[in-house]
């Protein structure tokens, strides 16, 4: 047998054993480790292929991929069967994962920038050049990271700034993502992140899409949902949203509803639950209170009475949300007759649609109303569940708090106890955590792109795994005016050029995905680990070190925050003989598993919070772990599927059913939030007619960096677009193909025109997708934010088109 | 040569199902394998180059009767050139309008 044949058998192996697992709808067990290799892969062995297990590079699914290297390089890709989350299967982007690393511009040494271009210099001037900026003026550095760190890197970060420079400057993309769901968690159930998991998707019986287009953001969970029904099984799908997308195409019930009023349609259906007693009573009495936002908007709120809230909900009859709304009441009564009964299983998905909203928080809380209201939570198949969309969002944004405010573990710098705990867990001296947070992410780069001398005191900001220069809203405002001023310095370690990098002042090569050793957090609290497979190229290094690096440079320029109580460097490590590894000098940096030491300190953080995490040996076995992980008395760490349930949650007392444990008001109750609607901070007018809404591709993750360099990715879906209506286009005179310019009060695009395509947006809508570097779409989007989470509404602003000509330049 | 594991999820009337086995087994870039439950079919394609890869899996997934196509395994280790020499297009509706279906 040829290799060539060996591969194709190969192929056909693995196909085979996933269409039967799928046929048959088989589950790995998650109870045992599941060590050892993949089956599909295993027949491969004794082939020149080495396999190895890593969660996907790309989303917040956490699918698990087979990695298939030879010659120090990767060669295959395969569903890793093992894998609870997709079982085998991968979407068009997880199958080219592998390809990602293989751009042909990957950076690969440290880039400065001197006059119009980018020199290279070694790497210990790289070093030096931050480390000298940060001894100049510590409190105007600022981190700013994303959902793509690893969580040892978030953590090693996060312990830097918080535990080294005590000044909290450090805050992640996911600000721009995900921000609202949490304060909706948190204000609700009193800490952060789903209760309920995907494990759902194989049990609900109707299934309600918030504004969420999972066919394209989140492929293998949504073919879950069309997989049961394949195999007949009745599962309702309900799309609510501002325009028709490919998960449409699957729903049967489509509630077109007109942008921002989605809490009127929430509050809809909340008012037909009182108005007609059809709400879970027993559930509400036992579990529930009631809140309502007071002058300020805040966590806690204003207590409410069940009659209070009921009066409140009153104006919202079927017949007043469908003329705010545009839904029909009879839909609407559609709605509120699925969460009334109580046999039927109800999940709820949202993503981005809620929380890039001005009223994101407020959203989010009206989800978890609906369902806490009408008792569907707690039950396989029965609960709210938020996606993410990054691989770690919640893995490091959320869980290792790298946000202005957050501490490891769920806990605050503005808590003085929480502030104790970390300055002893990092053997710090006690007060070294500053108490007054830092800046959101939007203050941030507005404070560097104001002048120094009027108030805009973060001069130097170090951006890791994000491209802030194509994903800030408001780009010409947050992001441009900075490379105008002299004494603002900007610092990007990432894979390849970039919008960013190009604006940078010193660019730093990293290593990405298998490069390095990595651990990451799914959006169902599944935390997931791999090992290095391949060398990064040329100099790239993993974030990780480059932070350490960092702060050893600092620590030898006597800098007071590098070093512990004991006088020791901040990131010391030793090795299993007790002797000091140097892991800032790279030819050591692999001496001990750094991920390993990080982690293990990290996970101390977490049963405060009862996030228990579990030894890294045990993330090593298996395909991940969904938090808390407790240790049994029979030694075995067992996995959480649904937080708060009796059985499930090894912290719910017996007898209790369901306990909210960490319950804002500290009386195991979940809060039912009341909020009203409230006009969008910029709708169409006479000026600027249209809705513009951006958002993702399926071909595509996120700006484009790694996706725009797959070739079968790029050819698929090679430009950004935006999608008209054909009544709109008519009206204009725009044919399909058309170059037109997309122009609001802040900035303008040209791109062409789409009619038909893969989504439809109604009269007097666009959407543009976000993954193209030629259009930067964030140079026309909003930057008004949640007044709470701060996240900013990329999905509603006004915008007017222009059309072009070709010879006479443009005409509207 | 790229190399994939595909599963295809068939509707299901039988008649509508050995249509597509017996035109995907007459197709010699394919390799099909053994049907199993619920109409999922196992089909290994070849491709010489990644452009013909991609044309033969939209080709795959506009026959009528195939639901779905999933991918379960990709090897690119014969592939030196990751670029592809087509420029970047998108199929204006003309052109759909004028494929094969």
């Amino acid at each position: 047998m040829n290799r060539r044949e060996f591969i194709k058998l190969s192929a056909m192996a693995t196909a085979t054993t996933v269409a039967s697992r799928r046929a048959l709808a088989q589950v790995p067990a998650t109870g045992a480790p599941q060590t050892g290799l993949d089956p599909g892969v295993a027949a491969r062995v004794g082939n020149d292929v080495t396999w190895n297990k890593a969660p996907c590079r790309f989303c917040g699914t956490g699918c698990h991929v087979q990695v298939g290297v030879r010659g120090g390089r990767i060669v295959a890709i395969a569903g890793d069967q093992l894998a609870p989350v997709n079982r085998g299967l991968l979407c068009v982007k997880g199958y080219h994962v592998g390809l990602a690393l293989y751009g042909r511009d990957r950076l690969t040494t440290p880039l400065l920038k001197q006059g119009d271009h980018h020199v290279p210099i070694t790497w210990a001037q790289a070093i030096d050049t931050i480390a000298q900026r940060v001894m100049a003026n510590p409190r105007g550095l600022a981190v700013y990271g994303s959902g793509q760190w690893t969580i040892p890197e978030g953590y090693a970060n996060n312990k830097f700034v918080k535990g080294g420079l005590g000044s909290n400057q450090i805050e992640p993309n996911a600000r721009l993502c995900m921000a609202s769901a949490v304060t909706g968690f948190l204000s609700t159930y009193g800490v952060d992140e789903p209760a309920s998991c995907f494990d759902d998707l194989d049990h609900a019986d109707v299934v309600i899409l918030w504004g969420n287009n999972p066919a394209e953001m989140h492929p293998v969970l949504f073919s879950r949902i069309v997989d049961r029904r394949v195999r007949g099984e009745n599962v309702t799908l309900v799309d609510i949203g501002t325009r028709r997308t490919r998960s449409t195409a699957f729903a049967q019930h489509y509630l077109p509803f007109r942008p921002n009023t989605d809490l009127a349609i929430a509050n809809g259906i909340l008012n037909l639950l009182v108005s007609t007693n059809r709400h879970n009573r027993a559930f509400v009495q036992r579990y529930c209170s009631f809140r309502t936002e007071g002058a300020q908007p805040s966590l806690q709120g204003e207590a409410l009475t069940f009659d209070a809230f009921r009066a409140r909900l009153a104006r919202y009859t079927p017949e007043y949300v469908e003329r705010l709304s545009g839904v029909p009441a009879r839909d609407l009564r559609m709605l509120a007759d699925l969460f009334a009964d109580p046999e039927r299983k109800i999940v709820s998905l949202w993503c981005m649609g809620v929380n890039q909203h001005t009223r994101g928080t407020a959203m989010n809380r009206l989800i978890h109303a609906v369902h806490l209201l009408s008792g569907h939570f707690g039950r396989p198949g029965d609960g709210p569940q938020s996606l993410t969309g990054q691989p770690s969002a919640c893995g490091t944004a959320r869980e290792v708090g790298t946000s202005f405010n957050g501490l490891p573990g769920g806990l605050l710098v503005t808590n003085p106890e929480h502030r104790r705990r970390a300055e002893d867990a990092w053997n710090v001296p006690i007060g070294r955590i500053a108490a007054t947070p830092g800046y959101h992410t939007v203050d941030m780069w507005r404070r560097f792109s104001t002048p120094t001398a009027e108030g805009g005191d973060i001069t130097t900001i170090w951006v890791q795994v994000t491209n802030p220069g194509q994903s800030l809203p408001n780009r010409r405002r947050l992001f441009e005016p900075s490379r105008r001023l002299a004494d603002k310095f900007l610092i990007v370690s990432d894979v390849y050029p970039t919008e960013t990098t190009r604006q940078a002042d010193l660019i730093l090569p990293s290593a990405m995905w298998v490069e390095k050793n990595g651990m990451t957090g799914n959006s169902e609290r599944r935390t997931q680990q791999w090992f290095k497979m391949v060398d990064p190229p040329g100099q790239a290094r993993p974030d990780a070190w480059q932070v350490v690096a960092v702060a050893k440079r600092l620590f030898d320029l006597g800098h007071a925050g590098m070093r512990d109580r004991s006088g020791n460097f901040l990131f010391r490590m030793t090795n299993a003989d007790g002797h000091d590894v140097p892991i800032w000098d790279f030819a050591h940096f692999y001496d001990v598993n750094v991920d390993e030491k990080l982690f293990e300190e990290y996970r101390q953080f977490s049963r405060v919070k009862h996030k228990d995490l579990a030894p890294y040996a045990e993330y090593v076995a298996h395909r991940g772990l969904r938090w808390p992980v407790v240790q049994g008395v029979d030694r075995a760490w067992r996995e959480t599927r649904y937080r708060f349930v009796e059985g499930e949650d090894p912290y719910v007392a017996h007898g209790r059913g369901i306990q909210f444990y960490h319950a804002v008001e500290h009386d195991d109750r979940a809060l039912i939030w009341f909020h009203d609607d409230e006009p969008a901070p910029e709708p169409p007018d006479a000026t600027y007619p249209f809705w513009l809404c951006t958002g993702r591709v399926l071909e595509h993750w996120h700006t484009g960096t790694m996706t725009m360099r797959i070739p079968q990715l790029r050819r698929a879906m090679p430009q950004a677009y935006v999608e008209m209506n054909p009544a709109d286009a008519a009206r204009l005179g725009v044919q399909d193909g058309e170059s037109v310019t997309v122009e609001s009060r802040r900035g303008s695009v040209t791109l062409p025109v789409w009619l038909d395509g893969r989504g439809a947006p109604p009269l007097g809508s666009l959407f543009v997708p976000f993954f193209d570097e030629r259009v930067l779409i964030n140079d026309v989007t909003l930057d008004a934010h949640d007044p709470l989470s701060k996240q900013p509404d990329y999905k509603k602003c006004a915008v007017r088109v222009v059309r072009r000509t070709s010879t006479s330049g443009a005409s509207t | 040569m790229p190399v994939s594991g595909l599963v295809l999820t068939l509707d299901s009337p039988s008649p509508v199902r050995a249509a597509i086995i017996a035109a995907l087994v007459a197709d010699r870039r394919m390799t099909v394998g053994e049907l199993q439950a619920a109409g999922r079919l196992p089909v290994v394609t070849e491709a010489d180059t990644l452009d013909e890869q991609q044309a033969l899996w939209d080709e795959i997934a506009r026959l009528p009767g195939v639901l779905l196509v999933d991918l379960a395994y990709e090897d690119f280790s014969d592939i030196d050139d990751l670029e592809s020499s087509s420029l970047p297009r998108r199929v204006r509706r003309e052109e759909r309008d004028h494929e094969p279906t």
